[in-house]
């Protein structure tokens, strides 16, 4: 039950440390102070909110939990919990904790000391640490464990009592660290569901790294999408679903990923039109008015077109089928169009009980999209409509 | 398959014998009275100690296990009419239970403060850990001996306890463990509101029994068999510890020595029985890293 503000957070890991550096840094910039992991963080996050940092490997996103949790210096920049400066706070002394990616489960403790252990170093009354371990094994289904050691424990079961063990002592800001990686996809699937759960249960504040977009989209009230240290976009599942700021965002959210083509952006007779493979096609009064607004000129633009909005049409883009998934309710076609790949989706039943029959490999098909539902990025990347 | 798993197994058998063999023909020695011993192994092969056994015209002394005459006059001299040598037993165990006992406490202590505190010269310190241990004790022996002059310890057994109390051998074992001791585990303590002190002591403590307990049997191997530091620092004869005095045993005593020998090495086995799970899993664990 907090609200954080990170302002300007920055951290750099000076060359030669001994400290963890990040696993990738191929494109983390490289100065004289050293490595820089993250920079220009700015995020203002509310009472009990869920916000998800999501990107690729070696992105930032676990160092910058990792500051929060004052597990990492914070090379620049301020964090307030509450109002109160952080930067120079022992861990133990922010009333955060964290649920790690390997679990981290003291391996020698049972179940039931690995829960009760942050209330016996705050020397809670003996009875008051069997009561509350009893309730948090109680809302996470583990009571028959409380006994065993964790290497008598199933990955999900371990996972539980890392979950257990972090909100035992009701702290104000819960930090998950990829907390679902290590385990299976119908495991992850459940957990997923249990995260969702535990949230509706429990009053706190919650940070959740995953390079899982999936999750970040189904558990987070806002994402935070990062790539080489920099914020790419903060917000709603369904607005950075929706509005992509740039081709990152676009391409990292949504699954299959979107298609991208090269197009051109014309203006004309006081309006805007697209060109994309030599295709002529309009733009929505939506999207009109959104580039107007900001006088955008014509230009190349790069379109980009999410696989579900993408079909079959009597006339639009040449492609040519290479490979079809079937995924039991939709099918996955993948095609080529203009030495690029595309991907559509489309359902294998229809509303009225009739079949889809994908087209062959080889089949050449016309592919169309509606005039609303393209996204359109200049030569920067960024998404023209702002 | 079967054959590669042959030869393999007759060379561990070979080396096993040989490793085994002085020991049981200590035993086994060990019931003979001292009279046979005597006249059994003389440096002088006689009618009454000559075995069949002839090379050259050379003959050779009858060797055997066996004793001719089965008796426990040995242990009953040893333990009941000679109490010099319980008295030295009982200085190798003064000489080797505090080393021991402040190993156990120390060499985990320095081993977390060099791999899980953050500290400028803590590499360098290591560094010279590693020098030392790779010192042999005679080299050592120079610097200890002016030091313990300057302590005014000289001739006492705290000029071979204090040394071998910070040998550097627990310390770079256990930091080897704790490289393959998940991080995780320390930084959760931490913020589960634990500090440096309760982190040691509640966490990473209870996880090192199996590389202390391999350290219980290298150190007491180590210090139980000692004689350069023994003889340099004590002077009283009967201050000495067992493993000094049984060389004079063969010169000085010759029948007793078998029984001395078991004497000497029941320590030894039984800690090496007792602890030779934990020697095994605590070597491969300090040699893991991740």
């Amino acid at each position: 039950m907090a609200n954080l503000q990170l302002k300007n957070m920055k951290k750099v890991y000076p060359r030669g440390s001994t400290h963890k550096q990040p696993e990738k840094k191929a494109n983390l910039q490289i100065t004289d102070e050293g490595v820089v992991a993250v920079q220009d963080f700015n995020l203002d996050i509310a009472d009990k909110e869920f916000i998800v940092l999501v990107g690729p490997s070696g992105c930032g996103k676990t160092t910058t939990l990792r500051m929060v949790a004052g597990l990492e210096e914070i090379t620049a920049g301020e964090l307030y919990i509450d109002g109160k400066l952080m930067n120079h706070e022992e861990p133990k002394n922010r009333d955060i904790s964290m649920v790690f990616q390997s679990y981290a489960l003291y391996p020698h403790m049972t179940v039931w000391e690995n829960i009760g252990f942050p209330l016996k170093l705050r020397k809670v009354d003996k009875q008051a640490i069997r009561k509350r371990v009893e309730e948090v094994a109680e809302i996470l289904d583990i009571t028959e464990y409380l006994d065993r050691k964790p290497k008598e424990l199933s990955g999900g079961q371990k996972q539980r009592v890392a979950i257990g063990r972090a909100i035992v002592r009701e702290p104000k800001v819960l930090l998950m660290d990829e907390p679902l990686s290590n385990l299976d996809a119908k495991l992850r699937n459940h957990m997923r569901t249990e995260i969702i759960k535990l949230r509706q249960k429990i009053n706190t504040t919650f940070i959740y790294v995953t390079h899982d977009q999936t999750e970040a989209m189904t558990l987070g009230d806002r994402i935070v999408i990062m790539k080489d240290g920099f914020i790419q976009q903060i917000g709603t599942p369904q607005e950075v679903f929706d509005h992509p700021a740039n081709l990152f965002v676009a391409g990292f959210i949504g699954t299959p990923q979107m298609n991208f083509f090269d197009g051109q952006l014309l203006q004309e007779g006081g309006g805007y039109a697209l060109e994309v493979e030599g295709c002529r096609m309009g733009l929505s009064e939506e999207k009109q008015a959104g580039l107007a607004v900001r006088s955008v000129p014509g230009q190349k633009v790069t379109v980009g077109v999410r696989p579900g909005h993408l079909g079959l049409a009597q006339s639009g883009l040449a492609a040519v089928v290479e490979v079809t998934e079937m995924m039991g309710s939709e099918v996955h076609v993948h095609c080529g169009v203009g030495g690029k790949e595309a991907v559509f989706i489309v359902p294998t039943v229809d509303k009225d009980g009739r079949h889809f029959q994908p087209p062959a490999v080889g089949e050449g098909v016309m592919l169309g999209f509606g005039a609303g539902v393209c996204h359109l990025f200049g030569k920067d990347g960024k998404n023209l409509e702002g | 398959m079967q054959k590669k798993r042959i030869m393999p197994n007759i060379i561990i058998g070979i080396a096993a014998v040989v490793a085994v063999f002085p020991i049981v023909f200590i035993f086994a020695n060990s019931f003979m009275g001292g009279a046979e011993i005597v006249s059994r192994y003389s440096a002088e092969v006689m009618e009454s100690n000559a075995g069949d056994f002839t090379s050259h015209g050379i003959h050779f002394v009858r060797f055997g296990l066996l004793p001719e005459s089965v008796t426990l006059e040995q242990y009953k001299q040893l333990l009941l009419e000679s109490p010099g040598y319980l008295r030295m037993f009982w200085n190798s165990v003064l000489l080797v239970l505090p080393v021991l006992l402040g190993q156990c406490v120390l060499a985990p202590l320095a081993a977390y403060g060099l791999e899980n505190i953050q500290w400028k010269y803590k590499e360098a310190i290591f560094f010279m850990y590693i020098i030392v241990m790779l010192m042999p004790t005679q080299i050592l022996l120079v610097p200890n001996f002016i030091v313990a002059g300057w302590l005014n310890i000289r001739e006492s057994y705290l000029a071979i306890i204090l040394p071998a109390l910070f040998h550097p051998l627990g310390v770079f074992l256990i930091r080897q463990q704790l490289k393959s001791f998940p991080k995780e585990c320390m930084e959760a303590a931490a913020l589960d509101g634990a500090g440096a002190w309760r982190t040691y002591w509640y966490i990473v403590r209870p996880n090192l029994s199996s590389v202390v307990a391999a350290l219980v049997v290298l150190l007491f191997a180590d210090n139980w068999n000692i004689v350069d530091q023994a003889v340099v620092f004590i002077k009283n004869t009967y201050d000495n510890p067992l493993s000094v005095y049984l060389g004079n045993v063969v010169t000085g005593d010759p029948g007793m020595f078998f029984a001395v020998s078991v004497f000497y090495l029941i320590p030894a086995l039984l800690v090496f029985l007792l602890g030779q799970d934990y020697l095994t899993e605590g070597i491969a664990l300090s040699s893991v890293k991740s």
